[in-house]
């Protein structure tokens, strides 16, 4: 990919944002105190800021015309970081129902899985780096800090 | 309460203990490149949240020290820079090494790291008292003024196109206005969602734009070996006392480069390292040598980067802006333990104060120490690889970001904001500016609105007033002199490139 459509296609996605961001200020009301501003005025002006800074970003990239290719990503870091971002999610999403314990310990292990190089993968090594880890920062926050962590589908500790 | 703040570092073996610890795992954090100064005090943030003020700002402060000395281990041993603030020194660090001079470059970059962390220490002990009481004088005019004018500093200095950065700077202040509006009940871009009633939590932004998003860049990033760790052994210091004596100019001045570098918000040791290296070089009677492994290079930026500490703590403290990204999660320590910091920080906290200059100098202390007689520990730390390490980080940020608050929210909130600044590291918006906006969008929004109020709806006293006016020409300056020397450059070769076609 080209620079110049990397900056025209985030600036569109920015303008589209402060537009999106203008149409939410009309719901907020008028103010009621005299020579108040209102609570509307400062976030219409920054979107708007937004807006023609990234609409100006649009015009600069069309008129310098830069033709410097962006580093893409191979296959390999897309899945890996894809897969980082979906299991992130997911350690968040799952962080109540399931529990700070079973979460991480999930977490950590296909976490660490997918991050080490295929040629240094130790399936053992992995899950014990993973239990250990999960233990003390368990026990380090819950028993040494007092912090109630949530304890999800592991009720008994 | 001199005595009392000092006593409170000195006398508490609990908080000497916690500033050797934070120290030591700061220049861990510090010396392994991924890791970075805002992690290794994002990490210990929740565990401050336990602990009395003065230990845990103490704390925040060793980790701060401790990782942006720790660099210069990295920087020296692997050529890798640990922090962005060690990276001029690898220009002279490396070569030593690859001359077996690493014991001596390491040994000069200790001590001249410790010089600048002590200079920027008193700097901060002497400045902050009188520009505090500068300050005291500032009303809401002047506030709104110094919140503008920071905001733009940041916009023209940071290391990014000026658009993108004042894109970014824009986009924090858009951040702080989500939840229920200062002056009235109206609430703004919540969705309806009651958990957003009090805005974003500072905490769990921090923690989404520097630490989880880390590990997304790591995991998106070509996978490269982390380098053969050289053993070194320190002998003394490196430098004769006849080199000490030719180098004072030269440390002095970086010093004072490293302090000023820190007081400017949204800049720090990077540029303060990069910007003494440079001055040294362009001071130097032999700038050929510079880059072949001489020890001004090392000294220059060693001891600018540690001084831009103290540097970036004296704003903080004084008129509440942080002058770097540790300084905003600093920020948010302070405010966790109930200490607003301001002007009137001496009368309110003056206890405080004073053990934050203690827990500087047991920090410098501490790291000088750790790093001459402990190296062998700590780069063992070098060994660990980054695969292990941010996983482990991860789920510790996630704790960070539960026990802020004691909701499960904010661990969702941290998500969010890593994807956003995944997506903003792809559209090349840096965060620094997105940070200091989310944090000084409140202080703008409320003393710009109560100034028009208080002048019925006039922008007059913004410019009759001469510090505020002051404030908003330097502002006005930062932002549009970069913009005037861009459009004429591009004029320029626009028209160089009309008068090649004609030719």
């Amino acid at each position: 990919m080209k620079e110049k459509t990397r900056d025209i296609i985030s600036s569109l996605a920015l303008i589209a944002l402060s537009l999106f961001g203008l149409y939410l200020t009309f719901d907020i009301p008028e103010p009621f105190r005299d020579y108040d501003l209102g609570a509307a005025f400062l976030p219409r002006m920054v979107l708007g800021l937004i807006g023609g800074l990234a609409a100006l970003k649009i015009a600069v990239a069309w008129m310098e015309n830069r033709t410097t290719v962006v580093e893409v990503f191979d296959a390999g870091q897309i899945w890996k970081g894809g897969s980082t971002i979906v299991l992130v999610g997911l350690y968040c999403l799952c962080y109540k129902p399931v529990g700070f314990l079973l979460d991480t310990l999930i977490y950590l292990f296909i976490q660490i899985l997918i991050l080490v190089p295929k040629e240094k993968r130790r399936v053992w090594k992995i899950l014990v780096i993973d239990v250990i880890a999960t233990a003390v920062i368990y026990l380090i926050f819950s028993r040494g800090f007092s912090v109630r962590l949530p304890q999800g589908l592991i009720t008994f500790l | 309460m001199i005595q009392q703040g000092l006593m409170a570092v000195f006398a508490s073996p609990a908080c000497l203990v916690w500033i050797f610890v934070g120290t030591l795992v700061g220049l861990i954090f510090g010396c392994i490149p991924g890791l970075s100064a805002p992690i290794a005090v994002l990490l210990f943030l929740p565990m401050t949240f336990g602990m009395d003020t003065i230990t845990g700002i103490s704390l925040l402060i060793a980790l701060y020290v401790g990782s942006t000395s720790g660099g210069l281990i990295s920087a020296i041993l692997l050529k890798i820079p640990g922090t962005p603030a060690s990276i001029a020194t690898v220009w002279d660090g490396g070569p030593m090494r690859d001359k077996g001079e690493a014991g001596r470059a390491l040994g000069i970059g200790i001590l001249y790291s410790f010089i600048g962390g002590i200079i920027s220490t008193l700097a901060l002990i002497f400045v902050s008292p009188f520009l505090a009481q500068v300050a005291m004088k500032f009303s809401i005019f002047e506030y709104a003024a110094m919140t503008f004018m920071s905001l733009a500093v940041i916009a023209s200095v940071c290391d990014a196109p000026m658009i993108n950065s004042l894109i970014g700077g824009l986009l924090g202040l858009f951040l702080s206005f989500v939840g229920m509006d200062a002056f009235s009940d109206v609430t703004r871009f919540t969705f309806g969602s009651r958990q957003l009633l009090s805005g974003f939590s500072m905490t769990s932004l921090l923690i989404g734009f520097f630490a989880v998003a880390e590990i997304f860049k790591y995991a998106l990033q070509k996978q490269s070996d982390q380098g053969t760790v050289l053993a070194a052994k320190i002998k003394g210091f490196g430098v004769s006392w006849r080199e000490f004596r030719e180098q004072f100019g030269n440390m002095i001045r970086s010093a004072l480069i490293g302090i000023g570098i820190g007081i400017l918000p949204g800049i720090g040791g990077s540029t303060s390292s990069i910007l003494s290296y440079t001055v040294a070089k362009n001071a130097s009677k032999h700038p050929e040598k510079f880059g072949t492994g001489v020890i001004d290079g090392v000294i220059a930026s060693e001891t600018a980067n540690n001084a831009t500490v103290g540097g970036a703590l004296i704003p903080l403290l004084t008129l509440s802006i942080p002058g770097s990204t540790v300084c905003a999660i600093m920020l948010g320590g302070l405010q966790s333990h109930g200490v607003f910091p301001g002007p009137l920080i001496f009368q309110k906290n003056g206890e405080l104060m004073y053990a934050i200059y203690a827990a500087l100098i047991v920090a410098n202390i501490a790291f000088f120490l750790f790093e001459y007689k402990g190296i062998n520990l700590i780069t063992r730390a070098l060994k660990v690889p980054t695969y292990y390490m941010l996983p482990i980080v991860v789920v510790m940020c996630a704790i960070g970001a539960f026990t802020d608050n004691n909701r499960v929210f904010d661990v969702k909130v941290i998500f969010f904001f890593s994807v956003v600044a995944l997506i903003l590291n792809l559209m090349r918006i840096p965060s620094t500016p997105l940070i200091i906006g989310f944090i000084l969008g409140p202080t703008l929004e409320l003393n710009f609105r109560r100034a028009i109020m208080y002048d019925q709806g006039n922008l007059a006293q913004f410019f009759t007033r001469p510090i505020s006016c002051v404030m908003i020409i330097i502002g006005c300056i930062m932002l549009f002199w970069p913009i005037y020397q861009s459009i004429k450059r591009f004029f320029q070769t626009r028209r160089g490139h009309d008068s090649t076609k004609e030719a």
